[in-house]
């Protein structure tokens, strides 16, 4: 278990250094085709490439609670008791896990759906729809709310995030350099003419393909995240079955009409549409069977 | 020179000797509050009871031993001097626990009682509070395992013979506890 956890922090470190790696190496490119020094483009894409990270990423929590239309619930300001017992749940789960007790927020989805978001478990929000408020039992509630708080203690939310901006940055530089004439100092007129095809080309090359890069890359750490938070989840409430009768009984349920296909990654499960049967590339979860089979194992 | 490399390695020695102390008081530390998390719980659940039997009291007749039952394991444990154990508290709070399991248990019996507002939610309360401390329990013997380790591996442990670092002991989960029923509703 902390095997898993240590690998997987492993693997993320690589992923986020991988993605680093790419936005120098185009930065040098531009750096080489417009300024003739491959270096200075380097650390100037690796400068402007942090700051925009780092104020993407802290901004990102509270527009994704704004895009799920989500309103706070406290203990003091609600009368219903199946809230409460949301807020209890949260806040005994946060106890164990040894983090902050992070705010709740209520979504108005048929759809018993959860998801959490944070840079850091002392700033993470969960989110829970009136759906699973309302359909499922206590014990499956806390289940699903264990799986979101173990995101929050692996810093599932924080990787999301980082790679969700550094795609978006690497599409953006794709974009800038196939529409940038380069203008060069040097006199070597050959030279300037291959520097600034090659920014071009580079340029196309990755606004075509970086996005789906990195979509691809931000799926498959999504994937690989969601079993690390079931096993956490289970850890926490040591109560395998009412994560897996909470996995089958949202999975039996039609999809949702309202949640916005942006965050379908950072939902418990993909309110879009419920994969059961094969696992893809392009899918943001593993499937409901292989979930409930890892589950069985423990 | 030799001077030099001598003090080099003293300085290195009493920094990691430092450090390893400070892990230990950290995780020393870490174990207390958690045990004191766990009175903290117990206090909210004896702070819920009085309002629960007075709701109870309002709805059925013939339990009265059930209730009385309750009573007495909550006055045995506020009862308890400062200077009780850690296992007379919790051998208390258990008693406690399996009482108000049965108490939850015939409550099933009055529908009246199971649809008052009031009722739904103190079960809530009691229900959460209940996860709580075996939720308290389970951290606690967590980090007492995290320092115990410390303390009987190389190379802390040398430094908790030297400090009088002392093994702290697990709590035990006991059956009685184990029945309480998980609510749900």
């Amino acid at each position: 278990m902390y095997e898993e956890i240590r690998k997987n922090k492993q693997k993320s470190i690589t992923v986020v250094a991988l993605f680093a790696l790419v936005i120098i190496l185009v930065a040098s490119v531009a750096g080489y085709a417009y300024v003739d020094d491959p270096l200075m483009g380097g650390i100037i894409g690796g400068i402007i490439g942090l700051l925009y990270t780092f104020f993407s990423v802290s901004l990102a929590s509270k527009s994704v609670l704004r895009l799920a239309n989500a309103k706070q619930i406290t203990e003091s300001n609600t009368d219903n008791v199946k809230e409460t017992q949301v807020v209890n749940i949260t806040n005994q789960l946060a106890m164990m896990a040894n983090i902050p007790e992070p705010d709740v927020y209520i979504i108005e989805d048929d759809l018993p759906n959860a998801f959490a978001t944070g840079f850091k478990p002392e700033n993470a929000a969960v989110g829970v729809t009136t759906g699973l408020v309302e359909r499922l039992n206590r014990a499956e509630i806390e289940a699903v709310i264990a799986h979101e708080i173990a995101h929050i203690q692996n810093y599932d939310t924080r990787l999301k995030t980082i790679i969700f901006s550094m795609g978006g940055l690497l599409v953006l530089m794709g974009r800038i350099m196939m529409r940038t004439r380069p203008r060069r100092s040097s006199s070597n007129n050959k030279n300037s003419g291959n520097a600034a095809l090659l920014a071009m080309l580079v340029g196309i090359v990755v606004y075509l393909f970086g996005e789906i890069f990195s979509r691809l890359i931000q799926l498959w750490v999504s994937r690989k995240r969601e079993y690390l938070a079931d096993a956490t989840a289970v850890e926490l409430t040591r109560n395998p079955q009412a994560l897996i009768s909470a996995l089958a009984k949202i999975s039996n349920m039609e999809p949702s009409e309202v949640a916005d296909s942006s965050m379908a990654s950072m939902y418990f499960m993909n309110p879009l549409k419920n994969n059961k049967d094969k696992d893809s590339v392009w899918s943001t979860h593993p499937t409901t069977k292989n979930r409930i089979k890892e589950l069985q194992k423990l | 020179m030799t001077i030099t490399i001598l003090l080099t390695v003293i300085v290195v020695l009493v920094l990691l000797y430092v450090g390893m102390h400070n892990t230990l008081v950290r995780l020393r530390n870490a174990a207390r509050q958690m045990f004191a998390q766990i009175d903290v719980e117990l206090q909210r659940r004896n702070d819920l009871i009085p309002n629960l039997i007075e709701t109870v009291k309002g709805y059925t007749k013939h339990e009265k031993e059930t209730l009385d039952a309750v009573v007495k394991a909550r006055q045995q444990l506020i009862a308890l001097p400062e200077s009780a154990s850690n296992e007379q508290k919790l051998e208390l709070s258990d008693q406690l626990s399996s009482s108000l399991g049965r108490l939850m248990a015939v409550s099933e019996a009055y529908p009246d009682l199971k649809a008052n507002t009031n009722f739904i939610q103190l079960q809530e309360e009691l229900t959460n509070t209940e996860n709580r401390i075996s939720g308290v329990r389970q951290t606690y013997n967590r980090s007492v395992m995290q320092y115990n380790t410390k303390i009987e591996t190389i190379p802390t442990n040398f430094v908790a013979s030297i400090g009088n670092f002392e093994k702290m002991t697990f709590l035990e989960t006991p059956e009685a506890a184990k029945e309480v029923p998980k609510v749900s509703f």
